[in-house]
């Protein structure tokens, strides 16, 4: 018995990523617990779609933008789920 | 460390053997801290109140605890003592500590007089033992890069310093009272202000005058201060009025401007039309709010028809047939359906319908920010409340999510969150973090449950009140009190009561008590509520964490 999943932050600022990113993004790939990225934008520094796509590429199951990063989110929820798609 | 003095912050070089006196909040933070060190044993645990202790052997620590300071320093024999308790408590236990040549980390002030404070100075002097208060402000990130700009001093000598806060936790007598217990040392420069102060001469100097006044608005103690220090060199530096979350400071060329939350003093990235949205959504007053059709109707013009006739908002708008939910493991059009990784329990027979539950999801629409202060800027966040005042803006943008769709919505079971749902003819699949709290909510949570569920269970009206007391009556208060794996299930069906249960997809564990778990080792806990979850609510269990790579380590050992 473990969990689904967990969520944590996952940016390419490297906001909140602690220890470290490097140990941090280390431990994202061995896991055999999905992750799910927040703090995508890290409060606004970087942008939602490649911040989205720098998680996936580093091993993020999935990813959870919040609603403060997001302006019209039907439209940019599409974008995520076809980058989903595509990836 | 001395003003003017860094320290590296890092592993101890040989292992240290660390006692903590007082289990409140900080106490059981520090431990959690320490726990997670290398080269760190904690060896003791004391408080005087037992249900402290209870409380602290709830979250999963294993350490022996004790009543008394001596004891633990008698059977423990610890090298270090963090010292966690109240002002009026803390000269007595620091000084007992010291004179058995115990080192000694302590809060801020360490005695609220001055004779008593340098006393116990020169009482760590005498013994050769280190001493050590904490201010956590000149260690925040940005406040730290700031100090080393101001060190390098690239933008010339410095003209004047303003140094502000906004965190207000005080607003009346109650209030007040509640943080001002009867052995409170004082108000807010004896709390919030200490901090700033010290950051303020740590980056600038001792000053050579100071002038400051004092406003008690709520009570006998100060709720606000206004200082003025001058430096040597003139300048003057001022802090108002209760700690520096916003730093200003006037250079002879530029301007360098830091606020508390890291991503603020990195800037926003710009939004296209971000301005003709604001527009498109002015701030209402709740008074003002229109309900039934004419709140539809209303929403049907700001949002293009995105609202139905009969003030529903719809799956999809605009007289489509929305996209069903996400449903099974070949959810046709979900972001979960691509590349899937299922994990959790394997399906069983007549199970289908919740099979979905058990698989982590691709995209989520996280509500995060409706609970409190986020990363996001404060432009940012005042912005987002006015957008989401109404349960009705909450419906349109769930409708949105849902007919993109994502996997499911990540919110707490929020009375907004039940109103907009009530809006919605289809159904949001949702991710509950549990237990339901604000950010300022957060940030005053004890270490134990009882807190938490008191809160929940004031929340649940009507018949969803029965199934909380039905768990209740198998996991009850007088024989699990402050036990973690005995109250979590209350917790839960307190959180859940009142959602409709088709569209729970999971379960997810607020950060506070992930981390309290993860560093007290609490292996079994985290098993029980991903057991719990999976089996009696039938959705995926989760937990939410600011340490991605702990979590996910912690989780998995601790499975």
């Amino acid at each position: 018995v473990k969990p689904d999943f967990v969520i944590g932050p996952l940016n390419p600022s490297g906001l909140l990523m602690k220890p470290n990113p490097e140990e941090l993004l280390a431990e994202v790939q061995r896991s055999d617990i999905p992750v799910i990225a927040g703090e995508l934008c890290a409060g606004g520094v970087d942008e939602l779609e490649s911040a989205a796509a720098y998680a996936r590429e580093r091993g993020a199951h999935g990813v959870a933008p919040d609603v403060a990063e997001v302006d019209d989110a039907g439209a940019e929820l599409r974008t995520l789920l076809r980058a989903t798609a595509t990836a | 460390m001395r003003i003017g003095e860094r320290a590296e912050i890092g592993t101890p070089l040989r292992p240290v053997r660390v006692g903590v006196v007082g289990l409140g909040r900080v106490g059981i933070i520090h431990a959690s801290v320490a726990s997670a060190m290398p080269n760190v044993e904690i060896v003791g645990l004391a408080d005087a109140r037992s249900s402290a202790r209870r409380e602290a052997r709830g979250v999963g620590f294993r350490a022996p605890m004790f009543d008394r300071v001596s004891t633990l320093i008698a059977k423990t024999s610890p090298e270090a003592l963090i010292v966690a308790v109240p002002h009026d408590l803390r000269p007595r236990l620091v000084r007992e500590a010291l004179e058995s040549k115990v080192a000694v980390l302590t809060g801020r002030p360490l005695s609220p007089q001055l004779p008593e404070a340098e006393a116990l100075a020169l009482l760590a002097q005498g013994n050769d033992t280190p001493l050590a208060c904490m201010h956590a402000l000149p260690f925040h990130p940005v406040f730290a890069e700031v100090r080393s700009m101001i060190s390098a001093a690239p933008l010339g000598s410095i003209r004047r310093v303003r140094a502000s806060s906004y965190r207000s936790l005080v607003f009346d007598p109650a209030r007040q009272a509640a943080f001002a217990a009867e052995h409170a040392a004082g108000g807010v420069v004896a709390h919030e202000a200490m901090d700033a102060l010290f950051y303020l001469i740590d980056c600038f100097g001792m000053p050579r005058e100071v002038r400051a006044t004092t406003l008690k608005l709520f009570g006998p103690l100060e709720d606000e201060s206004h200082v003025m220090m001058t430096l040597p060199s003139g300048t003057g530096v001022g802090s108002t009025p209760a700690g520096a979350s916003r730093l200003s400071v006037a250079r002879d060329r530029d301007r360098v401007r830091r606020r508390q939350r890291p991503a603020t003093g990195l800037g926003r990235r710009r939004r296209a039309g971000s301005a003709r949205r604001a527009r498109r959504v002015p701030q209402r007053t709740r008074a003002a709010r229109p309900r039934g059709s004419a709140t539809a109707c209303a929403l049907r013009r700001r949002w293009r028809g995105d609202v139905s006739d009969d003030g529903r908002v719809p799956r999809v708008g605009r007289g489509r047939r929305a996209a069903a939910p996400p449903r099974g493991a070949v959810g046709a059009r979900s972001a979960r359906a691509r590349g899937d990784l299922h994990v959790g329990e394997p399906q069983r027979r007549g199970d289908s319908a919740r099979r979905h539950a058990m698989t982590a999801p691709r995209l989520l629409l996280s509500l995060r920010s409706l609970s409190g202060p986020t990363l996001a800027t404060r432009d940012r966040m005042l912005e987002i409340v006015a957008r989401y005042r109404e349960p009705e803006s909450l419906a349109v943008t769930l409708a949105k999510a849902a007919a993109v769709p994502v996997d499911g919505v990540l919110t707490c079971a929020t009375p907004m969150l039940r109103a907009a749902l009530a809006e919605l003819e289809t159904e949001v699949p949702l991710f509950v973090m549990v237990p339901a709290m604000s950010e300022y909510e957060r940030q005053e949570l004890g270490p134990g449950l009882e807190t938490a569920i008191a809160a929940s269970r004031a929340r649940v009206r009507g018949m969803a009140g029965l199934r909380v007391g039905w768990t209740e009556l198998f996991h009850p208060k007088w024989a699990g009190g402050g036990d973690f794996v005995a109250r979590m299930p209350v917790l839960v069906e307190a959180e859940l009561a009142g959602l409709k249960r088709d569209a729970l997809r999971g379960v997810v564990l607020d950060a506070w008590f992930t981390d309290l778990a993860l560093a007290a080792g609490h292996a079994k806990f985290f098993e029980s509520f991903a057991r719990y979850v999976q089996r009696r609510c039938r959705a995926a269990a989760a937990s939410r964490h600011a340490t991605s790579a702990r979590c996910s380590r912690g989780c998995a050992s601790g499975a």
